[in-house]
């Protein structure tokens, strides 16, 4: 099972190799990918489960922008993957670009969400 | 230095191709010396789009205008105005006078990212984002049905591009 999504101005897929889940994020993430993400978001956290993977990578590096909804998203699925007992949690590593703005001020904040869960990556 | 008035119908789509619009325009105006500038206003701007585009009525205008004075006091305003439900001004005074009664932005807008982590509609966080990640200050003016959110911010000693 490997997620993906596809809309005209974005894209989300992902893949599994040893022990991790990665997944890549491509595109404009504006209010019309909202749904969408939080689908993709949903399936990967089964992905992660079904395969028990200890890590998820998502690279954002290629994102265009991201909107509050679309981070809002990401936060209601840290906090899906909080709820895991411990012995089946994943870790989070977000991937970004320290050269965008807004990557990296939301990939710190988002880290803020759940320290304990989330990793940064540049 | 510069003024931008655009006005557009509540749309959601044209929400990003505005926000690309805005963030070429300043580009060629004050160039990459100014890069987290420019990038802090794109935010900004869509930010306040989407803000409109979700909550103003259907076949509404939306009029989003920029000042940029880059002098040595100079400053920066963003001025989204829109109608809007009494509802929804009811929230955007709550959302704005936390945001300006909050001492640390970003504590506030991490606090607003895990409020009802689960509820995916009304959260103010485009709001706190704005004054977190863009640095700008918010003010909400209501008149009637009509609401105008105005983000300020220093942008003194601005060189234009070459």
């Amino acid at each position: 099972m490997s997620p993906s999504i596809k809309t005209q101005a974005f894209s989300a897929s992902s893949k599994v190799g040893e022990g991790t889940l990665l997944t890549k994020l491509v595109g404009n993430a504006d209010i019309g990918v909202k749904t969408a993400l939080a689908d993709f978001l949903g399936q990967v956290h089964e992905a992660a489960r079904s395969e028990s993977v200890s890590q998820v990578v998502v690279d954002l590096k290629d994102v265009e922008f991201m909107n509050s909804a679309c981070l809002k998203t990401i936060v209601t699925w840290i906090f899906v993957a909080r709820e895991l007992p411990l012995a089946n949690r994943y870790e989070i590593l977000l991937d970004y670009d320290p050269n965008v703005l807004w990557q990296r001020r939301s990939v710190h904040a988002l880290a803020c969400v759940a320290t304990e869960l989330v990793r940064l990556q540049s | 230095m510069l003024t931008l008035e655009i006005g557009l119908d509540r749309n959601a789509l044209l929400v990003t191709p505005t926000r690309r619009y805005v963030q070429r325009v300043l580009e060629c105006l004050v160039g990459a010396a100014n890069k987290e500038l420019v990038e802090r206003v794109a935010l900004v701007v869509h930010e306040l789009l989407e803000n409109g585009a979700k909550y103003a009525p259907a076949g509404a205008r939306m009029d989003l205008s920029l000042m940029l004075d880059g002098s040595a006091d100079g400053s920066l305003v963003i001025r989204l105005t829109n109608p809007t439900t009494p509802v929804h001004v009811d929230r955007l005074k709550q959302f704005v006078a936390e945001i300006q009664a909050a001492q640390d932005a970003t504590a506030l807008y991490i606090e607003m990212m895990c409020r009802d982590p689960f509820d995916q509609n009304t959260s103010g966080l485009g709001l706190a984002r704005i004054r977190a990640e863009g640095e700008m200050n918010l003010d909400l003016v209501v008149a009637a049905e009509t609401a105008t959110i105005v983000a300020r911010a220093a942008a003194p000693h601005l060189q234009q591009a070459a």
